[in-house]
């Protein structure tokens, strides 16, 4: 699938944003990509994407590199950035003038998302609100049934009722043959959605893991629940404390991606060497 | 698969664009025609009538280049936003498609398009110009195997690939920057021809204009040099060798193209 080998990448030699970065991502799995502010997720999507140029090493999907950006390549990619582009026709037209670049572009589906997203199919896309925009392209993204999905802050946009909509069709759109990488600032938008995360933090991916590979090995609980010597993080909130601790005894909790993430960026090396 | 160029994807492309860009398109060739009828209008009412071929030709000129340079400056503006390139080359068709539909549109469709408007206009002009006229002025033939008129199609192609790539190179307001690059440049060659010329020549020289003539003053008398007539398909070869190297160009900063 999506490889990445050495990437070292920065919009000035002097800057750099990656630095050898390695990364395999697997068919099936929907991978939270997650990072502070001027990480570099929307950039190492990019490069992913082939929209940008790495200094050093190369992203690969299915043998084809992604600078080159050849149609074999592209026909297996979708991305949906956060700030798009619809042109001025209709989401039928869209389809009809689109659709057919993508070899298993299911139309079918496509309005069936629509349908289940409230975008109406006869209005022109240039003239909808941002968030019916990112609908229209969430759906279509969906319904391209490449190889890889990228999308980029999908949920900037999207109302309460469209992200809970927006989970449930993204869960149900997962295939064996498929991939999808979501970034997002908005860890609580992908809860019960992912079932990987990445984090991005100084350069490097500091964690590639599947939640249930983050569950054997770390509990989160209260600070009532956990055992006092294996605690590696804490953080109070208005109701408590809670914790996240090495998991000797095999019990396993929900993993609290926004503390795991404010547990790597806050430098809690003990975290990330378990999860190692 | 292959990933060069394929019909099937080509003509999808082709088609998107059209579908994408008609209303736009539609609407340029509507103020195309709007000017070249005030122009040419404008000529015949101060003429008196009917518009001398000349000066037809000279108005073809203006639209051709003017209309033609601005009109290719902006066939890759949508590399310049972000927002719209994303999606351009993200779209599984190879960077020689995505080249030649602009390249069409610039090139051939533009010509056609403006054969057409002008000969309609012109002729609408000519007739209404002509009329209660015994001896009425002809119609202007660009092609006429007599006069050199079809030189223009030589400066359009020059100046479609100086603008194609100055397209793809600037990101933001390209007719002014392509324009403001090919001033420079000729008047670079301005200032540099003249110290070639003396370095070449053991004489006096005057008018040295860079292409076209050089003028001597020896012994009281006035030479102007001007290339044979034989020279000519060795500058019109040099002319598209130039032409062919910018389109050229243009291609491999598409390939370059990053957000």
């Amino acid at each position: 699938m999506m490889e990445i080998s050495n990437l070292t990448f920065g919009y000035s030699k002097k800057n750099l944003l990656f630095k050898n970065l390695n990364l395999k991502l697997q068919m099936g799995h929907i991978y939270g990509l997650l990072g502070k502010n001027g990480a570099g997720k929307s950039t190492l999507l990019k490069n992913f994407a082939g929209l940008v140029f790495p200094q050093e090493g190369l992203c690969s999907l299915k043998g084809y590199h992604s600078a080159d950006r050849l149609p074999g390549f592209l026909q297996e990619l979708f991305f949906i950035p956060e700030e798009m582009h619809l042109p001025s026709i209709t989401a039928s037209q869209f389809a009809g003038s689109t659709g057919h670049f993508y070899p298993k572009f299911n139309e079918e589906q496509y309005f069936k998302m629509l349908a289940e997203f409230d975008v109406p199919v006869a209005s022109v896309l240039g003239k909808l609100s941002f968030g019916q925009q990112k609908k229209v392209m969430i759906s279509f993204g969906l319904a391209t049934n490449t190889a890889l999905l990228i999308m980029d802050e999908p949920t900037n946009g999207l109302d309460i009722p469209s992200k809970v909509k927006f989970r449930k069709i993204i869960a149900g759109a997962l295939t064996d043959e498929r991939c999808i990488v979501i970034s997002t600032h908005q860890i609580r938008d992908l809860d019960s959605l992912i079932d990987s995360v990445l984090v991005l933090h100084e350069q490097e991916i500091v964690l590639n893991r599947s939640l249930d590979e983050i569950a054997e090995r770390l509990q989160f609980t209260t600070t009532a629940q956990a055992n006092k010597a294996a605690i590696l993080y804490e953080e109070s909130n208005a109701i408590g404390v809670n914790t996240i601790s090495e998991n000797h005894n095999e019990t396993f909790s929900k993993v609290d991606m926004e503390m795991l993430f404010n547990a790597i960026i806050s430098g809690q090396k003990s975290v990330t060497d378990i999860l190692k | 698969m292959n990933n060069t160029f394929s019909f099937r994807r080509f003509s999808l492309l082709f088609s998107k664009h059209t579908i994408e860009y008609y209303k736009t398109y539609l609407l340029s060739v509507a103020v195309l025609l709007g000017l070249l009828t005030a122009i040419l209008g404008f000529s015949s009412y101060v003429s008196g009538g009917p518009i001398h071929p000349e000066v037809q030709l000279a108005i073809f000129w203006v639209f051709l280049l003017g209309a033609g340079s601005i009109f290719t400056s902006m066939v890759f503006s949508d590399f310049g936003d972000k927002r719209k390139s994303i999606s351009i080359l993200t779209l599984p068709v190879s960077h020689f498609e995505k080249y030649l539909v602009a390249w069409l549109y610039s090139f051939v469709i533009f010509q056609l398009i403006f054969l057409l408007s002008f000969y309609a206009v012109d002729f609408i002009v000519l007739l209404i110009g002509n009329s209660g006229k015994s001896q009425g002025l002809k119609i202007m033939n660009v092609f006429s195997l007599e006069e050199n008129y079809k030189l223009v199609f030589l400066f359009y192609a020059i100046l479609h690939s100086l603008a194609f790539l100055g397209a793809i190179f600037f990101e933001k307001i390209h007719f002014i920057k392509t324009a403001f690059v090919v001033l420079l440049l000729c008047l670079l060659a301005f200032l540099i021809n003249q110290p070639i010329a003396d370095a070449l020549f053991d004489a006096k020289l005057e008018k040295v204009v860079p292409f076209v003539s050089l003028g001597i003053q020896e012994g009281g008398r006035y030479y102007l040099i001007r290339p044979l007539p034989s020279v000519e398909p060795v500058m019109f070869g040099l002319s598209l060798t130039c032409v062919a190297l910018l389109w050229i160009g243009a291609y491999f900063k598409l390939k370059e193209k990053e957000v």
